[in-house]
């Protein structure tokens, strides 16, 4: 029993910290792979304190966690008090309410109180951008508040009650008993519960994700939009150093325990041992649990018979059988009820990039965009696809076949294709203004116009207005761009993507650039809004297209998978749902006719000449662009 | 006489509509040793809380030296506590609990370090000045407590069931030496217990209560002797309490017999208590006696044994050296200091009669006290 008690534990600290351990390795490798070890070198950890954009987001971080878990614990330690002080039932009943926040989903939390905080912001301030450093510093303070209390409590609880007694029967006023007794007392548990709300709060991502705004962006939030494309090594670098923070944290305030349990008598000792006695079955019992789960899930996955097909797919990308819809993937394993379809989204080209390029993982199908593509086929991520198996390509329209960014038609099958232009709110936006992109310039609007977050959208639109190619890779020409966009921030009231929704909707803001089929929605829901593409200066006409990636497994079933995709009426559904256009002119058929006929969802071919397709962009340049970009928007 | 410290004035407190004290009038003297006695529940602690300071009464008055004093907080008040379970601060060493009354008050620093190591003395505590409290034993505790609390010079002393948490031996010393601090500090001490025989040894005046009523107040002898009432017969001592008629001035009847007693101021033909201490009793060939009876049950109590006997079917504690053994035909005598008459009142009837008596069930019910405090 005690080897077997022995082996699990160490087996459970190799499934706690070989992450770690690969994570620290890799920081100090002189290779760029994760998968081969070069080297020894300190040459990342240069680099990050060379980086001051990454090392003003770590002091960005720290200070909300230190600010947010500092005021949390002095709230937190007094709403203990207080609590600890009402009658018992009562004591109970605001204990369970203080928790639940805590068991509460980060992302319920985090929606909710940037509702709020819009909703306070703008109808009770009238700020144009409600969500800053101080929503977000609330924020934290809110989620913080209740891990404070929580450790504070039984502290409080195990403290004798008539300490306080004492302390006034010998001279003490409340807040000096509160401050001599009450607080050596129960200082463990403050300590604990600040250090467990610093923790938090420095590598929270959902919530501060919804509340912050952009002015202020913390470090996790930030990392997360790095994964759209491989992460550098000096993020390593500085992962380890946070790790190795939170390492001596946690250790300094367990020595402290151990301090204050050395202090205390032989028979507490009794008890004590009693309890480390509960740990260790605890452990043990997480441990066989854990290893159940996972030997249980090993099982069950090899024992399936079946292909199992990995579609990797924007989210909210395909029909999935909501509103009325026909479920797309259902449909095509009822099909081919040998196939199981494995499906997961991402939320931008570079995190799908990204994931792929990092390896680990298997990937049958993938859809990305056609710059995407491009750089795909550059690197040689991608398989030619063998249309033999794939006849439903006849039915692609010519216009999406030989584009820029795949010119021989080996790689790619289009899914879905939309312009770019301009959506405006025709209630607060005067129409003699629509003439073109400089509305996004327009000062009449400042405050009210929003700007795309990504560096190859925003470039594009500054392109088109000063008549550039939107693929250039002439650095002075980019230079001027980022001049132009940076001339239009005094105007931006954000840098968004998914949350021009709202802000659309809500008329929180008036005027954005956006991809036609998301403009349909939100028209759909705001009645107000309008679409506008500059014919004339010209606009990005993006195709995602299906694509199988190296690291596929089941080459045969993903592109029937891409064959049922291009099935006419198939698409049709799908694209009823997706609200992009087709590719495929006979699924139109399959269309509402409203949609068919809106010349946002599907321009005159006259006007469509006038749009251009990003193609491959070198990788110096698209750093570059990338780079000039952080610039106007972090500046 | 000495001088009056402290009095109480129609004190009543309720809790959630639950009368805790009713209508309490108490009067503490100058450098006496008083006790408040009762089994738990009775109001004895509230009324110390009371005058700490931690409670404030539903009303009456709580006069400090003449003066109103509800209002006033703890912290400004001349009187100190040594809690039930000490309260010592566990982040302190001895000397800074001791001296942390005087460091509140801002006292020289020397000051403090004269007057720390003087009480250390007195509670003889010399060389634990840098002993962490939770490393001594119970009765060290103890004494750190009384210390800080008297430290500070109090008037008056309040001490909430100080020995409860100590063993027998320990207790006994502790009674002992708590006597001797307060004649050597000469200060009032009001001292709460549920233990009879600690309030009699070492108290100047008893204060008996139940129900939030003060049950009787005298000198621990006059407390033992002349009980008020059959709670306080009862729960000063055994007793055996039966029903009898005061014929007239000394002369009572119970048991269909006359005996002479040493009370009187009765109504004639008045119904009454009468109360027969268990160690009074002597006891007789039958022949001589003025009772016969049969004894059914024996305990051996150390000192004694504890005999119940049935006298036509009511049963009386006899407490004697002498062993009888069970079913033994005895006889007793009653001299008249040994009888004592009381009135009749509420608890007529409830307390002194043996026929369910069994020494472990006393036991339990002393248990449960414990554990409810």
């Amino acid at each position: 029993m005690k080897k077997t008690n022995k082996f699990l534990t160490i087996l459970m600290f190799m499934f706690l910290y070989l992450p770690m351990a690969v994570l620290i390795v890799a920081s100090f490798n002189t290779g760029k792979d994760i998968t081969d070890f070069e080297g020894f070198t300190l040459q990342q950890y240069v680099r990050l304190f060379q980086d001051d954009t990454l090392l003003g987001l770590l002091g960005n971080s720290l200070l909300v966690s230190i600010l947010a878990s500092f005021i949390a614990t002095v709230f937190g330690t007094l709403s203990a008090v207080g609590i600890n002080n009402l009658r018992p039932r009562m004591r109970s009943l605001v204990m369970s309410l203080t928790n639940i926040p805590m068991t509460n989903p980060d992302i319920v939390t985090g929606v909710s109180l940037s509702l709020l905080f819009v909703f306070l912001g703008s109808n009770l301030l009238g700020h144009k951008e409600s969500l800053n450093f101080w929503t977000l510093l609330i924020a934290h303070v809110t989620f913080n508040l209740p891990y404070v209390i929580l450790n504070v409590m039984p502290k409080l609880r195990q403290m004798d009650s008539s300490l306080t007694d004492a302390a006034m029967d010998l001279g003490c006023t409340p807040v000096q008993a509160f401050f001599k007794v009450i607080l050596p007392e129960i200082m463990p548990g403050i300590l604990a519960g600040a250090i467990m709300a610093f923790t938090m709060s420095l590598d929270d991502f959902v919530i501060s994700y919804f509340v912050t705004g952009t002015g202020f962006i913390t470090l996790p939030v930030e990392i997360y939009s790095y994964t759209k494309k491989p992460i550098q090594p000096k993020v390593y670098a500085m992962f380890t150093l946070l790790f190795g923070l939170i390492f001596i944290l946690m250790l300094t305030m367990n020595l402290l325990q151990l301090r204050a349990d050395k202090r205390k008598t032989e028979n507490r000792a009794k008890t004590e041992s009693k309890q480390m006695k509960l740990i260790k079955r605890a452990v043990a019992f997480a441990c066989v649990a854990a290893l159940l789960i996972g030997g249980g899930c090993l099982i069950f996955s090899t024992r399936q018979e079946s292909i199992t097909l990995n579609v990797y797919n924007w989210g909210q990308y395909i029909a999935d059988g909501s509103d009325e819809s026909l479920d797309i993937i259902a449909a095509f394993e009822e099909r081919y009820p040998h196939i199981k379809v494995n499906y997961s989204t991402y939320d931008s080209n570079e995190m799908m990039y990204s994931k792929l390029s990092n390896g680990g993982i298997t990937v049958d199908v993938v859809i990305p965009s056609d710059y995407m593509i491009a750089r795909m086929i550059n690197e040689g991520m991608l398989l030619e696809l063998n249309f033999d198996n794939i006849p439903n390509y006849s039915y692609i329209d010519e216009n999406f076949k030989g584009t820029a960014y795949d010119p021989d038609n080996k790689y790619s099958v289009p899914y879905t294709w939309g312009t770019v232009g301009i959506l405006y709110n025709t209630k607060h936006v005067d129409e003699a203004d629509v003439t073109g992109w400089e509305l996004l310039w327009n000062e009449k609007y400042a405050g009210k116009i929003l700007m795309f977050d990504n560096s190859r959208d925003a470039f594009g639109i500054a392109q088109f207005l000063l008549g550039y190619d939107i693929n250039t890779t002439d650095k002075e020409q980019l230079q001027l761009c980022a001049d132009k966009l940076y001339e239009q921030k005094p105007v931006v009231q954000q840098y968004v993507m998914d949350q021009v929704f709202n802000s659309m909707e809500n008329e929180e803001a008036w005027i954005a650039p956006y991809y036609a089929g998301d403009c349909m929605v939100m028209m759909e829901n705001n009645p107000d809004l309008a679409f506008y593409l500059p014919e004339n200066q010209g606009f990005n006409l993006f195709i995602d297209a299906m694509c199988i990636p190296t690291c596929c497994h089941e080459k045969e079933a993903a592109e029937l998978f891409i064959n049922f995709l291009c099935d006419p009426e198939i698409s049709g559904a799908n694209m009823d749902w997706v609200c992009y256009s087709t590719p495929i002119s006979a699924a139109k058929e399959y269309l509402s006719e409203d949609v068919v006929n809106d010349p946002v969802a599907y321009p005159d071919e006259e006007i469509l000449k006038n749009g251009v397709s990003f193609a491959f962009l070198p990788e110096d340049i698209s750093r570059y662009v990338e780079g000039l970009f952080m610039e106007v928007r972090n500046k | 006489m000495s001088k009056e410290l402290i009095r109480l004035q129609n004190l009543c407190m309720e809790f959630d509509g639950e009368r805790i004290l009713d209508d309490i009038n108490l009067y503490f003297n100058d450098h006496e040793f008083l006790t408040l006695l009762g089994p738990s529940g009775c109001g004895k602690s509230t009324t110390l809380r009371i005058i700490g300071g931690f409670l404030t009464p539903t009303s009456g008055k709580v006069l400090f030296d003449g003066k109103e004093i509800n209002d006033v907080p703890p912290y400004q008040r001349q009187v100190n506590t040594v809690f039930q379970r000490y309260a010592l601060f566990p982040h302190l060493d001895v000397y800074d609990n001791i001296a942390f009354g005087l460091k509140v008050a801002k006292l020289p620093k020397d000051e403090i370090d004269r007057r720390v190591t003087e009480m250390l003395e007195i509670v003889s505590l010399k060389g634990y000045e840098n002993r962490n409290v939770n490393s001594l034993s119970g009765g060290q505790q103890q004494r750190v407590a009384i210390a800080r609390a008297l430290v500070n010079q109090p008037k008056v002393l309040l001490l909430d069931e100080p020995l409860a948490a100590l063993d027998l031996r320990l207790r006994k010393d502790m009674q002992n030496e708590l006597k001797r601090i307060q004649q050597a500090m000469g200060i009032t001490f009001i001292y709460v217990t549920h233990d009879q025989e600690e309030a009699l040894s070492m108290s100047d005046t008893v204060v008996v209560m139940d129900k939030g009523r003060i049950q009787q107040i005298g000198r621990p002898e006059d407390i033992y002797n002349e009980p008020k009432n059959a709670f306080v017969a009862d729960f000063i001592g055994e007793s055996n309490i039966l029903d009898g008629v005061m014929l007239e001035d000394y002369r009572v009847k119970f048991f269909g017999r006359v005996f002479e007693c040493v009370d009187k101021g009765f109504a004639p033909g008045e119904a009454v208590d009468v109360v027969i201490r268990p160690e009074d009793i002597d006891i007789v060939p039958p022949p001589q006696g003025h009772l016969i009876g049969v004894v059914t049950s024996v305990t051996f109590k150390g000192l004694n044994y504890d005999i119940i006997v049935d006298f036509r079917g009511f049963k009386w504690l006899i407490q004697t050296t002498d062993f009888h053994g069970v079913g033994t035909t005895i006889g007793i005598r009653l001299n008249p200091e040994d009888i004592h008459i009381m009135h009749k009142s509420e608890y007529s009837g409830l307390f002194g009669d043996y026929s369910s008596y069994s020494a472990e069930y006393d036991e339990l019910t002393e248990d449960a006290e414990d554990e409810e405090e």
